[in-house]
């Protein structure tokens, strides 16, 4: 064996994955081979190196945006709605594919009739559960215990072409690299407590302001409009296509206690 | 009944699909699935956005896992190929972080071994850490996509070649000489930061 070879079971020993007979001989190795007794330290000073990295904790926005967003999708196999009611009459006769076909068909007509008997035109604008928000820390030591939240607002994405359910939509995002930026440089030093925004997020990735609610300041009016249309987007994925998407976005003044 | 329980009882059950909670998944794997993308992604934002991603996929494909390899590995799976494909993305936009080495002294890596062994006690200490650190986190950065998995899967995840394998569909000997490439690699980047 070369002294390449010894040194992937250097790795192994260094991961604990070595087998014993291989230990025994990368030992036998080390004790003559000064060049891979330097490779073992220095490769556990590497290890030991990345094993020390923390990774922060995410924030409680993973939680609400997954759990809002699963909380009212899930579908329970048909399947599994009869076990729990008692049907079990139907497991020794049927695999359960061929079960969940025969009741499940007759079934779904009678559902789909029913909705659509009841459904007029689909809403235009679709309520949306989703909520991404990001923290930028303050610069300031005085007022550390403040914080912008970048919300994507709530009940305002508005998706073209009209009448898709929110089910088949993957919602826009917008690169948050800009979005901070903006935040840093503008809003710490100012009295503006809030500002909302409409933009519109093409299917090409491309991002440009709709329109801005309630900022009277032209500067910082200009700046935002500079900073936001020169930003990135992941547009919005209905059934599989890109698709054009309005996003309301808002920059918000929090200050936390305690 | 506990997560670990209830993830032992999953993983031992015949119809799988059905008796999957995916909060309880949700609840028992999101840290290790955001540490893995931030890992690999070295973003805090967008890694949140991928975590978000997957567990969303995760929660529609549910119904199809068929139980053969762990839900573990599974989501690694998802993990990985979505931070992957943002990384594609965004590469595909021209964007890229770009990162500063004004900083960079000559040491070498026993050296590295020591400092990290110490206990922190003084701030000075503490600051020394968090710029070492921050250095790893530079040069896992400058790694390649593939060797980067790799250390992260291995050295910050803490999974074991058998689980590597399966999460990337490779095997074990395919794993082991690419872990090696890897820390060559990682090494010889380090060499010159330190």
């Amino acid at each position: 064996m070369r002294c390449k070879d010894f040194r992937i079971l250097i790795n192994e020993y260094v991961d604990g994955e070595i087998t014993r007979e291989d230990e025994i001989k990368l030992f036998r190795h080390l004790a003559t081979c000064e060049l891979c007794q330097l490779y073992l330290r220095d490769l556990r000073g590497v290890k030991k190196g990345v094993r020390a990295v923390n990774v922060p904790f995410p924030d409680e926005g993973l939680d609400y945006v997954v759990l809002s967003k699963t909380r009212f999708r899930r579908i329970k196999p048909i399947s599994s709605i009869f076990k729990s009611l008692g049907f079990h009459i139907f497991n020794g006769i049927f695999r359960e594919n061929l079960r969940d076909m025969i009741i499940g068909f007759p079934m779904a007509v009678v559902i789909f009739l029913f909705i659509f008997s009841l459904l007029s035109p689909l809403p235009v604008a679709l309520e949306n559960v989703v909520r991404q928000r990001y923290v930028v820390n303050s610069r300031s030591e005085e007022i550390n215990k403040m914080i912008y939240n970048i919300l994507y607002l709530e009940n305002t994405y508005q998706f073209t072409p009209e009448g898709l359910s929110l089910d088949d939509v993957y919602i826009p995002r917008l690169s948050s690299i800009p979005l901070k930026n903006f935040a840093e440089k503008h809003i710490e030093d100012s009295e503006i407590d809030r500002i909302e925004l409409i933009v519109t997020v093409t299917k090409d990735g491309d991002a440009h302001i709709d329109r801005i609610l309630e900022l009277k300041n032209p500067e910082l009016k200009r700046d935002l409009i500079k900073t936001l249309n020169c930003s990135l987007a992941l547009p919005a994925i209905s059934d599989g296509r890109k698709i054009n998407s309005k996003i309301a976005i808002r920059f918000e003044k929090v200050v936390v206690t305690g | 009944m506990s997560i670990f329980e209830k993830e032992k009882l999953l993983s031992e059950s015949d119809s799988f699909s059905e008796s999957i909670d995916f909060s309880s998944i949700f609840k028992l794997y999101k840290y290790d699935v955001f540490s893995l993308v931030y890992s690999i992604l070295g973003n805090y934002e967008e890694a949140m956005d991928v975590t978000q991603d997957v567990f969303i996929k995760v929660f529609e494909k549910l119904n199809t896992f068929q139980g053969r390899s762990s839900i573990k590995t599974w989501l690694f799976r998802i993990a990985i190929n979505a931070a992957k494909n943002r990384i594609r993305f965004w590469n595909t936009k021209k964007w890229k972080e770009t990162f500063s080495f004004s900083s960079l002294g000559k040491s070498n890596l026993i050296l590295l071994d020591l400092k990290l062994s110490k206990d922190v006690e003084t701030p000075e200490e503490r600051y020394k850490k968090l710029e070492i650190e921050g250095k790893i986190w530079e040069a896992l950065k400058l790694l390649s996509m593939k060797s980067r998995i790799l250390i992260v899967m291995k050295d910050i995840e803490g999974l074991s070649y058998m689980e590597i394998s399966e999460t990337l569909n490779i095997p074990i000997g395919t794993v082991k000489s690419r872990l090696y490439r890897a820390r060559e690699e990682l090494k010889k980047i380090l060499e010159g930061i330190f």
